[in-house]
């Protein structure tokens, strides 16, 4: 179902140029996709940055006329390159990573004293907390299985999203989710 | 440990839900990239032009792209200074008085008035502005807005002002300016007046007394603008070497006076508890109108002017006593009997209590008097002469 509205939308950019169509699209899935990068980026800044980033991405990917499956999942795998790319910026500037790390802590919303901020942060430093203890699990996984776990069980997408942002089949991404939850059973069984 | 990872993903899930961006971001993300799709945004001509010259497609694109940033920054930028003043001053059009935005919509119209340049527009304006102080009146009474009366007695007394400074104008206009200026002004101005003094007939009665007093002085005023004019129209048509008036313009304005002065005789009637000096008074302005008639009918213009005035002025004095009358009877009732000369006295005697306690009130009959040239007696001398017997 939302897909088939997705697709609508799609076809009222494509054919109509409705500007307002992609305003929808917005709409649909901005705060997922912020959700999506602000737990893997240090500030509350650059998660706004990638994300806004993420949705002029993919207007450019339609007007470009490039075939696009499922927008949901163009902007997810966007999004995951975005934050990739930020990683390997950052690695490759060493410099720029002290600044950044020193914005991080100052100008994210801990000081700025507003309470529901404050609130806010706390979230998601907990949720970072979280993420933490996963990803220390999760690092023993191979790669694939690694994203596929975070997709599903984290981001809960479904099967075929996953597939397009991985670029894989809806089957064959199922066959590897499977896998990936024996190897950790494994893993925890060689733990205890 | 298994369960555990689960139980950690569930709380993350969970914590990943109180997590939301700021609103005030997402608004404005939503809004710079709106603008930035509408701008790359190839309309249907410039899609054709590109399909048709494929060898420019690149050169097109590349200068579009250094053209975007300026462009988009621009444009931002004139949407945040622009757009918000558009905006707001849109809203306020529709406020009314006693809205925080009312003050917008006022200061909006001087600057309309301001920016007109010459005093034809000027005048139009101004009319245009009382039309839209009537229009709010109806607003006011006709929906369930809050402190009625506060915001009906705001708009009356702007609608009084703007009536005023209409007049002002007028007579500015009279003064140094050729015939045809005078006689379009002039038509403007006859043509608000009615329809001012029309569209008040409706919404008066709804509101209470006071208001509707404030009401009825603007009507008068409205009347007595439209009579200005019309001797305007007169002096301009009188002139000979001047045709911008013909006789149906005159006609028609008369007829329209006419019918105004014939309206406010019958409401005036309708009011229950007139004295007698009162019923005198709404049947001279009966009379004087039936003569207005009989001397269109001989083309004596200059006469049916003058008695057009003096039925405006006695129907609209007769309405205004008839007005008080009501409101010292209603104040009177539970101490005097209802007999009609005790009535008469009682408000003889509530007249100056009245007039005491409200500056308003006091100013109304002289206000008419002194604006309709004393074509009708004063309020006092009226009220000496209806208790004699």
């Amino acid at each position: 179902m939302t897909n088939l509205v997705d697709r609508y939308l799609l076809y009222r950019i494509r054919a109509h140029q409705d500007s307002q169509a992609f305003a929808r699209i917005y709409d649909r899935y901005v705060i997922s996709i912020y959700r999506f990068v602000l737990l893997k980026l240090p500030s509350k800044e650059d998660a706004e940055d990638l994300t806004s980033d993420t949705f002029l991405k993919c207007w450019r990917y339609v007007q470009e006329h490039r075939a696009i499956g499922d927008i949901r999942a163009l902007l997810y795998q966007i999004a995951r390159n975005a934050v990739i790319d930020w990683y390997r910026q950052r690695a490759a500037n060493p410099s720029r990573t002290l600044a950044v790390t020193f914005q991080a802590s100052e100008t994210s919303s801990f000081a700025s004293g507003d309470p529901s901020d404050a609130g806010q942060s706390k979230a998601v430093i907990e949720a970072r907390a979280d993420l933490a203890l996963i990803m220390g699990k999760l690092e023993r996984l191979k790669d694939e299985y690694r994203d596929v776990i975070m997709l599903r069980l984290i981001d809960g997408l479904p099967f075929n999203i996953i597939g397009e942002i991985l670029g894989k089949t809806t089957g064959n991404v199922r066959v590897v989710y499977h896998r990936a939850k024996k190897a950790l059973d494994t893993i925890d069984a060689n733990n205890q | 440990m298994k369960r555990d990872l689960y139980r950690i993903i569930r709380s993350l899930r969970d914590r990943e839900r109180g997590i939301n961006p700021d609103p005030a971001w997402l608004r404005s993300t939503r809004e710079t990239l709106l603008m930035q799709v509408k701008n790359t945004m190839p309309s249907a001509e410039t899609e054709a032009i590109r399909r048709r010259l494929p060898i420019f497609a690149p050169l097109y694109a590349r200068v579009m792209r250094t053209l975007r940033g300026p462009a988009v920054a621009t444009l931002s930028i004139s949407t945040v200074v622009l757009g918000g003043s558009i905006a707001s001053v849109s809203a306020a059009e529709n406020s009314i008085p006693g809205d925080t935005l009312y003050s917008v919509k006022l200061v909006t119209e001087q600057a309309r008035l301001a920016l007109a340049s010459t005093k034809q527009d000027k005048v139009k304006l101004k009319a245009e502005f009382t039309i839209r102080r009537v229009a709010e009146l109806k607003t006011i009474v006709s929906t369930p807005v809050t402190k009625k009366e506060e915001r009906a007695s705001q708009a009356a007394d702007i609608l009084k002002r703007d009536l005023d400074t209409l007049k002002q104008q007028l007579a500015d206009v009279q003064e140094g300016s050729s015939g045809s200026d005078v006689a379009d002004i002039a038509k403007t101005v006859d043509k608000n007046a009615v329809e001012v003094v029309k569209a008040l007939n409706e919404t008066k009665n709804e509101l209470s007394q006071e208001v509707k007093e404030k009401v009825v002085a603007a009507q008068v005023q409205a009347a007595d603008n439209g009579i200005k004019a019309l001797e305007a129209l007169v002096d301009v048509h009188a002139d000979a070497g001047n045709t911008s008036v013909s006789d149906s313009d005159i006609g028609s304005s008369l007829a329209a006076h006419a019918e105004v002065a014939a309206v406010t005789v019958a409401a005036t009637k309708a009011l229950i508890g007139s004295s007698t000096s009162t019923r005198e008074l709404t049947e001279d302005a009966q009379t004087s109108l039936n003569a207005v008639q009989q001397l269109v009918q001989d083309n004596k213009l200059n006469e049916a002017v003058g008695m057009i005035k003096d039925a405006t002025a006695k129907s609209f004095t007769a309405q205004q006593q008839a007005e008080e009358q009501s409101l010292a009877l209603s104040n009177a009732t539970s101490t005097s009997s209802t007999s009609n000369v005790l009535t008469a006295s009682s408000t003889a005697s509530a007249q100056p209590a009245l007039s005491g306690a409200e500056g308003s009130t006091s100013g109304l009959p002289g206000s008419t008097t002194s604006t309709m040239n004393g074509t009708s007696p004063s309020t006092s001398t009226t009220m000496t002469t209806t208790t004699k017997p």
